[in-house]
């Protein structure tokens, strides 16, 4: 049943993103873009502490590929470090708060798109402005992912409060380290 | 070495490496990525049912916005009302559809030169990095890569890949898309640009380095050449909103779309202009040496070419 909500979890994440939330929309003339994938993975991030965040970012990055881009594992790639990153961070945090998820979102939502200018970058697409980027477009879209994260987790967290959903056992890559 | 014995760890440097090599490879080799469009593909209908919803809720807000005094009414009249207004929406929705479509059927009838397809927008790729949009037209439809797309109002991109009931559009906006086009009034030639904007809700073209003494005046309407093998000439690209001078780049001009990309619902492939099929680089050529192209690519009146017969390249 966990892998079952999680799929459906990855595919209607997936579609909307392509769909409702493809847009970015004007908030006091400055373009917020929300990214539900990416809020999904990050909160998953939190309440998970093994690696099935990290495949779910890689999955559902995998299909957005598939649907919306042209160029495969774009988006995959930068969920997957988005995710990873925001996995070390969380766990070394013993109990979160809410400042704490915020910083996770808007940290995860800014690596995410750094990744992607990144490819993009490599991919010479063309040149482009990326401190002017970063303060006009991912500052105020990330400072949106990690208040909608405060939602994102409130709602993925009463999900995990069902027993069919808690993953068995549960190792983090960090432990080990 | 701990770190050599941390399966959760190798896993996620396996899985990142992996996608560095599938990126690059789907980069490099476009089998890789149109074959996972296939895959993708499936998933078309549900795009297409979410992204009507969406454009309906979208509309919904739209319509509270302009009908604040609405929310004054009373509560005995409020479940009326709601009834109302429900029945309201559906009755705006299917009127602006139906205009959108009498638009492109009125194009449609003033171009027979053209073989068009209506197709429906189903999805856009996320983020403001590419402007990748999905339609629900594939190769079963006779669509192929690099045919052009358009609305009543302009041209939109160029199919970018073709998967079996599915195509995704690479936008003119699109940071990757260059495009040979004319001023309309004095026939100078440039190459549109699209650009990464630092502002995502900005949607402009860029020409770039054109000579200082370039003739250009706001509202100057640009049109495709036809000179890139891919858009046929004729088709209205944009204005020039603003242009300034720099030394080092020369002219640098800024173009508003014709195109009014955030709310694109429907557009049109072009299969074919002339009785020659697009979507070919050769193809694009041979209606471009055409002489009869110039009169007869007329994407609306007010975009056709003050002087539509002069020759090619000038």
């Amino acid at each position: 049943m966990r892998y079952v909500v999680l799929i459906l979890m990855g595919i209607f994440g997936t579609i909307l993103s392509g769909t409702a939330f493809s847009a970015s929309f004007d908030l006091a003339g400055l373009g917020i873009q929300i990214d539900l994938v990416l809020l999904l993975v990050l909160a998953l991030v939190l309440v998970e502490k093994n690696i099935t965040p990290i495949i779910f970012a890689m999955a559902t990055g995998l299909l957005m590929d598939m649907m919306f881009s042209t160029t495969l594992g774009m988006y995959a790639l930068s969920y997957t470090v988005a995710a990873a990153v925001a996995s070390i961070v969380a766990h070394r945090m013993e109990k979160f708060n809410s400042l704490h998820i915020f910083l996770i979102g808007a940290g995860g939502y800014i690596v995410k798109e750094l990744v992607m200018a990144l490819i993009v970058f490599a991919q010479g697409a063309r040149q482009f402005d990326l401190g002017a980027i970063f303060l006009r477009d991912m500052l105020p879209s990330a400072a949106f992912a990690g208040a909608l994260l405060l939602l994102v987790y409130l709602l993925v967290s009463l999900l995990y409060r069902n027993t069919w959903m808690r993953p068995r056992m549960s190792s983090h890559f960090m432990d080990e380290l | 070495m701990g770190i050599f014995r941390n399966k959760p760890l190798i896993i996620t440097v396996i899985i990142i490496i992996v996608l560095v090599v599938l990126l690059v490879a789907s980069s490099s080799n476009g089998t890789i990525s149109q074959s996972a469009g296939q895959a993708g593909g499936i998933f078309s209908p549900v795009q297409e049912f979410f992204y009507q919803v969406s454009s309906g809720i979208g509309g919904f807000f739209d319509g509270l916005i302009n009908k604040d005094d609405q929310e004054q009414k009373n509560e005995e009249l409020q479940s009326e009302l709601e009834v109302f207004k429900s029945k309201s929406r559906e009755y705006e929705e299917l009127k602006k559809e139906n205009e959108r479509l009498s638009e492109l059927l009125e194009y449609k009838q003033n171009n027979t030169n053209q073989e068009l397809m209506l197709a429906r927008i189903t999805g856009k790729n996320p983020g403001n990095w590419f402007d990748v949009f999905t339609i629900n037209l594939g190769r079963a439809d006779g669509v192929k890569e690099n045919m052009p797309v358009i609305t009543a109002d302009g041209l939109v991109g160029r199919i970018e890949e073709v998967n079996l009931n599915s195509s995704k559009v690479m936008a003119i906006i699109d940071a990757r898309s260059s495009l040979s086009s004319i001023m309309e009034r004095t026939r100078e030639q440039a190459i549109v640009k699209g650009a990464i904007s630092s502002n995502s809700l900005d949607d402009s073209l860029y020409i770039t380095f054109l000579p200082l003494d370039a003739d250009i005046m706001d509202g100057d309407k640009i049109i495709t050449s036809g000179l890139d093998g891919v858009y046929p000439k004729g088709f209205l690209i944009g204005e020039v909103a603003s242009s300034s001078d720099t030394e080092a780049e020369g002219k640098n001009v800024r173009i508003e779309p014709a195109v009014d990309f955030r709310r694109l619902e429907e557009v049109f492939v072009v299969t074919s202009m002339d009785g020659e099929e697009t979507g070919t680089v050769s193809a694009a050529n041979e209606v471009i040496g055409s002489t009869t192209v110039g009169e007869a690519a007329q994407p609306s009146p007010s975009s056709q070419p003050s002087d539509s017969a002069q020759p090619q390249g000038q």
